[in-house]
Formats: structure tokens, sequence, C-alpha cells
């Protein structure tokens, strides 16, 4: 379950900044290969530029409409933000509920089953309907896809408890909460954030979702709104945004699970 | 010298698919204030289920079993467990690890943090109080647990195979460190181990158990004087090993 590559022969030290290097060195060639590429095609082919828009139009249009792309970068950032947040709390609050009691378990069982089963993306026109044009519904979007990827690994977390920490807790008297607190819930941490590394992922697409239906800001909104006038290189940029939002939340999420599971690979 | 532990026709039996099996078959013993007991038995005989009766883990089926005269009937403030690994929580320290039966029992006060540093020194661990776990090796990790089972000063320390994942020459110098923590604490102990040097190094007593299901084949005690890392080569060592050895097959050899 760790992050770091697997070594298969002890590399001389000297080798590791260098070969650090050069696979990053790799990456940028192969990103200025595929931008000259791309920019060669739309002009030496001649590609309709509101099929394809060349990449320095699209970065003209990231430069000079940036404001613009920031401001509704900002919504959707909130919706996804903010519907993590509800998917975590209910998710986690939820498995332990699910954990402590074996009949409440039974009984919401089927219900989880049957909303995981259906595309959750169907649920968008309802929550237009229920929440509004605003960003409500974007945010009940972005939890409800997030829930269930954080709900079914916190449950399965809990139930890789090892049972010899059981038979600790049991033989220094601990009490339910004790066990849930002091022994599953740190010993869960590494699923719950595996569930987190999928869920932040799922919540932007629940916002991109939930703007495209419909919508008044956000990524999602303009990519929609620049698209039907047909205005591809600014939609393009958009589209950039959106990969950037994706990649700074993911990180973060990295980021945090490296400081709060300090001990996973370890053991 | 009162039984502080009292074991009397002690019976095991589980349900299985197949009917009910009978892991321990009358097992009765009586263990005195300060005396250390070694359990030792052919492979799945059952020895790992009787300490786990003693930790309150299982419940008997009849007989009966008391601990300072009072039967015991599940998990007791007044026992310590070190268990086969040393089920240590990889997000606390050794300091954290350690304490965590006084935090549970809601202790946190200066006397709780001095007794733990206290017996983190008696394990030999006084450089590694902030380290996390897996910067130790097996046998530290497993003097972690030792000191986890006597930090709430429990009046019996039971141990489950404790050394049987480490290599030998660890296991030598466990055994040492074993003896010198408990003749400091002079806490009674139960220890149940398969390897027979171990046995006859630590114990003042040693309960042979016949194969499944485990009764008492024998109970016996070592009368050599307190055993140094030069005793184990001694004729009157060999000659308790060979003995032990002999009982635990049965009186198969010829």
């Amino acid at each position: 379950m760790s992050d770091a590559p697997k070594v298969l022969a002890e590399p001389l030290p000297e080798d590791v900044p260098g070969e650090e290097h050069s696979h990053w060195l790799g990456a940028t060639v192969v990103f200025v290969v595929l931008i000259a590429l791309w920019e060669w095609a739309c002009r030496g082919l001649g590609v309709t530029p509101n099929l394809l828009p060349s990449p320095s139009a699209v970065g003209m249009e990231l430069v000079g409409n940036f404001a613009t792309l920031l401001r509704h970068t900002w919504v959707t950032a909130i919706e996804l933000v903010v519907g993590f947040a509800i998917a975590t709390v209910i998710g986690i609050a939820l498995a332990i509920l699910v954990d402590r009691s074996k009949m409440l378990s039974s009984v919401i069982r089927p219900y989880i089953i049957a909303l995981q089963a259906m595309p959750k993306v169907a649920l968008a026109p309802f929550f237009v309907i229920w929440f509004g044009f605003g960003i409500t519904s974007k945010v009940a979007m972005a939890a409800i896809i997030t829930f269930f990827p954080i709900f079914v690994s916190a449950v399965a977390g809990f139930a890789a408890m090892s049972p010899r920490m059981i038979d600790l807790m049991t033989v220094l008297r601990a009490t339910p909460s004790q066990i849930m607190w002091k022994a599953k819930v740190p010993a869960a941490l590494p699923y719950i954030f595996a569930g987190l590394e999928i869920g932040i992922l799922l919540a932007l697409t629940g916002a991109i979702v939930g703007e495209f239906v419909s919508a008044t800001a956000g990524l999602g909104y303009l990519i929609a709104i620049y698209n039907s006038q047909l205005h591809t290189a600014a939609a393009f940029a958009a589209l950039v945004m959106l990969v950037l939002l994706g990649v700074i939340s993911y990180g973060m999420v990295l980021a945090v699970k490296r400081r709060v599971v300090f001990w996973l690979g370890k053991m | 010298m009162t039984a502080l532990i009292s074991i009397a026709g002690l019976r095991k039996e589980y349900a299985s698919s197949t009917g009910k099996v009978v892991a321990i078959d009358d097992v009765s013993f009586d263990l005195g204030e300060g005396e250390f007991l070694a359990v030792i038995g052919p492979s799945g005989c059952g020895k790992t289920t009787l300490l786990r009766i003693l930790a309150g883990l299982l419940p008997i089926s009849s007989g009966s079993a008391t601990l300072q005269g009072q039967p015991l009937t599940g998990p007791s403030a007044g026992i310590g467990v070190v268990f086969q690994e040393p089920v240590l929580m990889p997000w606390r320290n050794v300091f954290e690890n350690v304490i965590l039966p006084l935090e549970l029992a809601g202790k946190l006060d200066a006397p709780a943090t001095k007794r733990t540093n206290d017996l983190i020194d008696l394990v030999g661990l006084a450089d590694f109080r902030k380290r996390h776990i897996w910067e130790l090796s097996g046998g530290m990790q497993q003097r972690v647990a030792i000191a986890r089972a006597l930090v709430a000063d429990p009046v019996l320390l039971l141990m489950d195979e404790p050394f049987g994942a480490l290599d030998s020459m660890t296991r030598e110098q466990m055994n040492i460190e074993l003896q010198r923590i408990c003749a400091t604490t002079g806490k009674t102990t139960v220890l149940v181990t398969h390897n027979l040097i171990e046995a006859v190094f630590l114990a003042d007593r040693v309960l042979v158990l016949t194969p499944r299901p485990a009764s008492v084949r024998a109970l016996v005690p070592i009368t050599l004087p307190p055993r140094t890392r030069d005793s184990i080569h001694t004729p009157e060592f060999g000659a308790y090993v060979r003995k032990l050895d002999d009982l635990i097959k049965g009186g198969a050899h010829v």
C-alpha cells in the first residue's frame, strides 16, 4: 500500500537523484513534443480552430480570460470541497454506526446496495428540482457520488481490524467506544484514505455533472456555454483549469494522507 | 502459601460443524504467588486455549478457575498478557504504546507517566521512548509488549510463546532479560512455550500437557539453582530437558 515505487535492486545512493531527474526530464520532453506536434497539426494541416484549437490559441485564452476562468474555478472548487467534506463526514459516521450495530447494518444495507447500483449522475436533474440552480445542487451531486467509496472503504477498514488487536483491547477491558476510537479508527485510516483518494476525483466529476445539467457559474457551466458558442479555444482553457483543480485537490489529499497515516508502508 | 491461581477439573469444549470438540479435558493445578510456571505440550494440544481461558478471552465449559479466590469470568485488571506477536499500534510511539493500559483505565496522570518510563527502563528501551514501532527490531517490539503488560501492575503475567518468532540468538537474550524482569518485579508468570530449554531456563515448575484433548501429564518442579547463561550446558539442565522431551513424547521412546 506504499506510494514509494517498488525498488527491486538497491540503487547506489548517487543514482537516485539522477534517476529522479531523468524521470522529470522525460515527462517534460514528452509534454513539449506533444504540444509542438499539436501546434504543428493545427497550423500545418489547417484544422478548423472550432474543431481543435491550437495550444497557442488556448494559451492566449488562458491569459486573456484569466479573471473569468479563476472566478468560475473558485465556484467549482467550493462545490468540490463542500461536497467532499459532507461525504467524508457522513460516510465515516455511517460506517462507524454500521460497525457498532449489527441490526442497523442489516437494515440499511439493502438501501446502500440499491443506491450504489444506481448511476448517481442520473440524480442530477432531480437535485436541480430539489436544491435549485445554485451551488447547493452541485454540492449535493458531489457529495452523493463521493459518499460511496468513502463509506465502503471505511466499513472495509473497520472489518479488517486484526483479531489480535481486538484480543489486546478485550484483555485491557477497553469500552466499545475506546475500541472504536483508539484502535479501529486509526487502524482503518489507510483504508479510509484509499476511499478519500478516489472520492476527491469523483467529487469533481459530481460538481461538473451538476453544472452541465443546469448552472449559472462554474467550470462545467463555462465549458457548456463556450461549446454552444463554438468558442472551442475558451472551452479548452476552462478544461485546463479543470485539470489543474483536479491535480491540486488530489495532491492535497495525498499530502494529508502522508502526514496522517505516517506509518503506512513502514510496518 | 495460598494459591494465587487455582484451576480444578477445567474442561473446554467447542461446538464445530462435525460436533463437539474437546480441547481441554480435566486440567488442574495451583499457582503460588511469585511462581513461574511454564506450560509445554505437543503442537495443537490446547496450550494457547488454556492461556486464553486464563486471560479471560474464552469461557470454560466446566470445572473452576479462580484468581485470588474470585472466579475468572472475563478479562481481569489483575492480569497482563503478552501475545505471540507484539500487537503494537504503529500510530503510537514506544511510550504511547506502553502507557495504553493506564490510558484505557482513565489513569493518565504523573504517576502513570513515571511508571511507564520506569517499565521502559526495566525492559532496556530507555533510549527508545519516542521511537516509532517500525524502527525497532522484533525482540525490541516484544520488550515493548512486555512493558505494556506490566504497566498496570497486574498480579499475574501471561505469555503465549512470546519469543516464538525471534531468531535463536535473540531468543536466548530475551530469556535472560525475562528472567531478570521477573526477578525484579516478582510477578507470578505463566509462560506457554514449545521450547524446552526456555521452559527449564525460566520456570520454577513445568506443566506438561498431553496431546489434544489436553490433560495434565506431569507437573515437574525444576530444582536447579537460579540459572545463568552457562547453566544451559550443565548435565543437570540437560537431564531436565531430556525428561520433559520424554514426557511430551509420552513414552514413545524405547
